[in-house]
């Protein structure tokens, strides 16, 4: 098994040939095209992703520049040493988890050292702090940084040693933990092989010690679930064939013996076995922040603020902002904050991904996901589950700012569910920008899919299903003057084009022998939010918005 | 030095530079620039021979271009490299891929097989014997997709081209 492993002599070769190869492709430019030597590439985009979005979209902006990157650079420009590390400090307390903290945090620290080097216990619980926010990845470096510039000053030596002493202790602590990583895949591997040759005890205590060092390795689950079945324990194969579907990784046969497991120990039945994977998602994969619901302060404005996630059912790093919105659902009711969620088909196939949700990325110029704009500015970037409070608490600032911000229109909205179609009116007036490209969008979504992706998700919130008007693309307004505006979404045209994506999507992909394990079409009609906003197409900004969550009474007539 | 410790010394250094870093990681959309060439086309070849083209790839920092075989099902998707049908060339046995990093990837949570700062994959081709003489275009289509810590990328197809002339 090779970790971190190439075979030099290849790379030696390889690069070699592409030296060769290069000098090949510098004459191709240099000489005329009758030359024969001329052999270099031309690189074309042959396909797109699959599912062709409606047209009648703008050309996308370069994205905005990052709010805490704005502050950081802010912070920076001051020459006077209070002044730097007051704006330093405060950019570091508004924005703890931003990428840029550990930097500023060292920058506070070497003016300290140089400008007061008398004030050593400032100096000194500064370090203790800046250790302490440092994220896991930068906390080796923050202790190596913070030593140096103590000893170059030769002051504190004392609580200098304290600190290295801390580091190296840290640090072993870390090496323990991704060591216990990196093994449980062939732990997981030594105990299935310890399943099939007969050894149970064996193979129980290597599968159980690789599923607790990575609960997301689907192996030491079915080794598990494997051996359960050869000890006739299928209580215990449900749970862990459970365990291995909830990774969103399994293959549809692990799905089918989970099902097989489970009418064994149900009478023959499948009634409660969705009900089953969501009570042991909710435990075993509890929401990674802790939610304080959101108390408007004296500034709070009549602004709903809006939050567009462009995300991946099979993207991993989608995981830090699916759960944070999941976070900030909890902290904010819809009149505070109304969240759409446009699923695409990045980097793997997601079933939740539909013409109007790959129309709004084109509309923003989203690259990759994930991607998320809170009432129109847009950034990117996410990270893993243990990456999510980082999230949470970096995007709630702006969050909150947006509340205190004052609507630039009113929006009124109207919905009910009749015969299979959900009737929307909308009135937008008091319209305060003089922009010229206004637009107001209505978006259908449904409030939670149910959908284990290949990030372990399972429950994914307010899941774009449709847009309004011609080509989804909403209907103009008047700057000054406002519109109304009426829709109909027919529920039953709408599954049928979901499908049809879908089908669509599998059918291009058929020479890779695609298929998605579920398709997501199907809408239940008790599960139903209407998201009205009024955008400036130019600027992006989002005027104002409103929310009407489909009652299921109301639903059910 | 191991890799981890090497990746996070990056990591570090990567925050120290965040004024440069952080858009640019955020906004990239092509970390995977590919170029293709050929030693052997330098001269004519004759139809029903066989040639090499190597596929080379270029990886900015932090991201990873996933290798052509993967460990586990239910990660990243392959690399693939095709040479498609309609065309006076066929692929002429299997390609060749140097050895993959094998690493703990915390995106899956577990291994995956990847490349990162470049990588050359050869391809074996052969012109058919019934090639018309004369200069014709190699077409090599690759499929990849991309993530690195932060974001992922579309899965891409592009089509690289070589210029081969068949001699008479």
């Amino acid at each position: 098994m090779k970790m971190k492993a190439r075979i030099p002599v290849l790379t030696l070769l390889c690069s070699t040939s592409v030296l060769i190869a290069g000098l090949c492709a510098v004459s191709a430019q240099t000489q005329a095209p009758a030359q024969p030597a001329t052999r270099t590439q031309t690189q074309t985009p042959a396909t797109q992703p699959a599912g062709a979005a409606p047209k009648a979209t703008p050309t996308p902006n370069a994205p905005p520049v990052p709010p805490d990157r704005k502050a950081y650079l802010e912070a920076l420009k001051p020459t006077d040493p209070q002044l730097k590390v007051a704006a330093l400090e405060k950019y570091v307390a508004d924005f703890p988890d931003s990428p840029g903290v550990t930097s500023a945090n060292q920058t506070i620290l070497t003016t300290m050292i140089k400008n007061w080097p008398d004030q050593q216990d400032r100096i000194f619980a500064h370090a203790r702090k800046s250790i302490q926010m440092a994220q896991d990845f930068a906390k080796g470096n923050a202790y190596t940084s913070i030593i140096n510039a103590l000893i170059d000053a030769n002051i504190l030596l004392d609580r200098a040693e304290e600190l290295a002493r801390e580091g190296l202790a840290w640090t072993d602590e870390d090496l323990a933990k991704r060591a216990r990583q990196t093994r449980a895949p062939h732990l997981a591997n030594l105990g299935r092989l310890y399943v099939r040759r007969g050894k149970p005890r064996e193979a129980e205590k290597a599968l159980k010690e690789a599923l607790a060092a990575n609960p997301l390795l689907t192996d030491a689950a079915l080794g598990l679930a494997e051996l359960s079945e050869k000890r006739k324990d299928d209580k215990m194969a449900v749970e862990y064939y459970a365990t291995a579907v909830l990774t969103g990784r399994a293959k549809p046969e692990v799905r089918e013996k989970l099902r097989a497991a489970y009418k064994r120990t149900h009478n023959d039945s499948l009634d409660g076995l969705d009900a089953l994977l969501d009570t042991k998602y909710k435990k075993d994969f509890p929401l990674p922040v802790t939610v304080e619901h959101y108390t408007p302060g004296p500034s709070r404005t009549s602004r709903t603020v809006l939050a567009e996630v462009f995300t991946g059912s099979g993207c991993p790093p989608c995981v830090a902002a699916d759960l944070a919105f999941d976070a900030y659902l909890e902290r904010y009711p819809r009149k505070d904050v109304a969240v759409l969620m446009y699923h695409q088909h990045i980097p793997l196939p997601d079933p939740m991904t539909n013409p109007a949700t790959q129309a709004r990325a084109k509309f923003y110029g989203v690259t990759g996901v994930p991607s998320y704009a809170i009432d129109g500015d847009r950034t990117t970037g996410g990270g893993s589950r243990e990456m999510t409070k980082g999230f949470y608490d970096r995007v709630r600032p702006t969050i909150e700012k947006r509340l205190n911000t004052a609507a630039d229109a009113d929006v009124k909205l109207d919905a009910t569910l009749s015969a299979g179609a959900v009737k929307v009116s909308a009135k937008v007036d008091g319209v305060k920008s003089e922009a010229k490209k206004l637009r107001l969008q209505i978006a259908l979504a449904e409030e939670t899919l149910r959908y284990s992706g290949e990030n372990g998700i399972r429950f994914h919130p307010m899941v774009v299903r449709a847009m309004a008007g011609e080509m989804a693309g909403g209907f103009a307004v008047e700057a000054g003057k406002g519109t109304s505006a009426e829709w109909s979404f027919d529920l039953a045209a709408i599954t049928k084009e979901l499908k049809a994506h879908l089908d669509e999507f599998e059918e291009k992909r058929k020479e890779d022998k695609f298929a998605f394990s579920e398709k997501k079409h199907e809408i239940a009609a008790n599960n139903l939010v209407v998201v009205a906003f009024v955008q400036d197409e130019d600027s992006k900004q989002i005027l104002q918005s409103t929310v009407i969550r489909l009652k299921p009474e109301i639903a059910a007539k | 030095m191991s890799s981890q410790l090497m990746q996070r010394l990056v990591r570090g250094l990567c925050i120290f530079v965040f004024l440069s870093s952080v858009p640019a990681l955020a906004q990239k959309e092509n970390p995977i620039t590919w170029t293709v060439a050929s030693e052997q086309t330098a001269q004519p070849l004759k139809a029903g021979a066989t040639f090499k083209a190597q596929l080379t790839a270029r990886i900015e920092e932090r991201w990873h271009l996933y290798a052509m075989e993967q460990p586990q099902e239910g990660g990243p998707r392959p690399t693939r490299i095709l040479v498609p049908a309609g065309q006076p060339f066929t692929l002429d046995g299997k390609i060749d891929a140097p050895g993959p990093i094998r690493e703990n990837d915390p995106n899956f949570g577990f291994e995956t097989d990847y490349y990162e700062s470049s990588v050359t994959f050869e391809v074996p081709l052969r012109i058919a014997a019934t090639a018309e003489a004369g200069r014709q275009k190699a077409v090599v289509e690759v499929r990849f997709q991309t993530c690195n810590q932060e974001i992922c990328l579309p899965p891409k197809t592009l089509k690289l081209e070589l210029e081969v002339d068949i001699a008479k």
